[in-house]
């Protein structure tokens, strides 16, 4: 009687060992500045758990033609961000944002350009459901993962059970999200010791000389919204209006939070890794850094939103020297983190 | 007349440990930040305040740094709370501050709290929290962590809708080629009589109009943006802070 209760009162035990808990290795850099990564609750990270969902990340069955994974449009070769200026769904149709590169996820309290994920479990629902992205259903999917040979026997390593749904999809997927931690760029290793970032030293120089540029408020008081070598992700994880556009076609965090002075307010992208993550701007709108820079020293536009931290906006800028411009871009490009390209 | 004894010995026992178990009582305190510009409440991004220069101003942002925090018994004792507590008016939450302190019931005479970090502790990259929050201030200005970001826009002299950035951190002044750096926070006292006989917030009030009042008359147009590397302007900011905070409500819970 026991027995009949037992089986009938739900979904069958299945007897498998439990996951192996996953350690996030810490760079040195991070482990120096920042808190440890925040963890769910009720979703822990594990071995299996990490496993499946890179296996996840990278399987085209997510998408209604199966010609599209995550990894589509978070290219892992481009610092798992987009080269293309919009990304192409299965249909054909352009999405209206750069896709963001995926570093240092865990760290980030803010999500997508405009804040519209409030955890990397709720982001991974939305992309498999858009009609410009995947455009799929969540019962399409669990039927084509459950069907397949390996998928029942992974989530059930991962998950204590072989019924495969879509908040264990995204659980696995933000799980392997997070393990994508990026800290070993030039200017890593020489917070970490190394003389010159393993560059020389004429290039070193100029290199200090951008990263003075980058902090000084006088100059190109960049930040305030980037970061600094106190805050390895370069990002503040906030919203800006920095200067683009005198309208919006597209309100930004305006959008989400239905404010009109949220209007035209992105969040502040990391730094990390740009050489591989052009086009620049939440519209994929500047090509190459030294376009990026042009824009805060001679090309912002005002508008009842920017940022009060944008200077001299009447004359279009901060104004810098070419010198300062070419030294800034190096050092930008001193934080590419070459080794974290899969 | 044996037992009699040795009841009033073990009463005397009973008597003097209760008297050494005695704990004073005590009760869980926090704190909540409240924002005013002059008697109204602070609301966002409107330009509609007027500061004692005339500039008629917006803010959009307001953090800002306390720690260690004092309560003054009148006893003569002080109440010590370690730690430090970021104010940001637009993070949930960050605008009360609940350390989970059991302090002393009784009478106080009054509060008080190191505005930023004292030279001891304002120490480049040691928090991994305010990293996290971006909230260092340069190592070519002095390092460490800034004290106070207070952002809007108002109308220059232009009559143009502009930003300005009052930042608060340590003060570096140049003298010749060399940089000299001078810790910039201040003590905050308050001076008022309260009793603590129950769980209690206390309410700490700051008037953003004192920022730009006395002893130093601050025009948006002179000190609007860039002041972070301005000795002039920290060290007004010092002086003008030492006012901005009141008590406001004690609320028992």
């Amino acid at each position: 009687m026991i027995s009949v209760l037992g089986i009938s009162c739900g979904p069958s035990p299945e007897n498998t060992p439990d996951p192996n808990p996953y350690e996030i290795q810490y760079p040195a850099i991070m482990d120096q500045y920042l808190p440890p990564i925040r963890i769910p609750d009720d979703n822990p990270m594990t071995v299996e758990g990490v496993e499946l969902g890179e296996k996840l990340f990278l399987d085209t069955r997510l998408s209604g033609d199966n010609t599209m994974s995550c990894a589509s449009c978070h290219l892992p070769e481009a610092s798992f961000s987009d080269q293309a200026q919009f990304s192409i769904g299965i249909d054909g149709l352009e999405g209206r944002r750069n896709a963001m590169p995926l570093v240092n996820l865990g760290w980030m309290f803010t999500l997508l350009w405009d804040g519209s994920a409030t955890s990397l479990e709720n982001q991974a629902f939305t992309p498999v459901v858009d009609p410009v992205e995947m455009h799929t259903t969540w019962p399409d999917v669990e039927a084509r993962l459950s069907a397949d040979s390996e998928y029942p026997d992974l989530f059930l390593k991962a998950f204590g059970t072989r019924n495969i749904d879509s908040t264990l999809v995204s659980k696995a997927i933000a799980q392997f999200e997070r393990t994508l931690i990026s800290a070993n760029s030039p200017f890593d290793k020489f917070l970490g010791g190394l003389p010159n970032g393993g560059w020389t030293e004429t290039e070193w120089e100029r290199v200090l000389n951008g990263r003075d540029i980058f902090l000084a408020e006088e100059k190109g008081d960049c930040f305030h919204c980037h970061g600094s070598p106190a805050n390895p992700l370069w990002t503040d994880n906030f919203f800006h209006n920095n200067g683009l556009d005198e309208t919006f076609d597209d309100p930004g965090l305006g959008g989400v939070t239905k404010n009109p002075a949220d209007n035209g307010k992105f969040k502040t992208p990391t730094l990390r890794n740009l050489l591989f993550t052009a086009p620049y701007m939440h519209d994929g709108r500047f090509n190459t850094l030294e376009e990026v820079v042009e824009h805060y020293s001679t090309g912002l536009k005002n508008s009842p939103t920017i940022d009060p931290l944008m200077k001299n906006v009447a004359e279009g800028g901060v104004q810098l020297t070419q010198q300062e411009k070419d030294d800034l871009v190096l050092f930008l490009k001193s934080l590419t983190d070459s080794t974290f390209l899969r | 007349m044996k037992i009699q004894h040795y009841i009033s010995a073990f009463l005397l026992i009973l008597t003097v440990s209760c008297k050494e178990d005695v704990q004073p009582v005590s009760h869980e305190i926090g704190f909540s930040f409240i924002h005013n510009v002059g008697t109204e409440a602070l609301t966002t991004n409107t330009i509609g305040y007027t500061n004692e220069a005339g500039n008629e101003f917006s803010v959009e942002t307001l953090q800002y740094l306390v720690s260690n925090i004092r309560l003054n018994k009148n006893d003569g004792k002080i109440i010590e709370i370690e730690g430090y507590h970021l104010v940001d008016i637009y993070q949930p939450g960050s605008e009360t501050f609940s350390p989970g302190s059991l302090v002393e019931a009784g009478n106080y005479s009054g509060i008080s709290f190191v505005f930023g970090f004292d030279e001891a502790d304002n120490i480049s990259g040691e928090y991994p929290d305010l990293n996290l929050a971006n909230w260092n201030w340069p190592d070519m200005l002095g390092g460490g962590y800034h004290f106070m970001k207070l952002e809007g826009k108002f109308i220059d002299e232009q009559q143009n809708e502009v930003g300005y950035a009052t930042h608060m951190g340590t003060a570096r002044e140049i003298s010749g080629n060399e940089s000299i750096f001078h810790p910039n926070h201040f003590e905050v006292t308050i001076l008022q009589n309260f009793t603590i006989d129950s769980e209690t917030s206390i309410e700490i009030k700051m008037d953003i109009l004192k920022w730009y009042k006395t002893p130093n008359l601050w025009d948006l147009n002179t000190w609007g943006a860039g002041i972070m590397p301005n000795y002039d302007a920290q060290v007004a900011l010092n002086q003008n802070g030492q006012d901005v905070f009141s008590l406001g409500d004690l609320i028992k819970q």
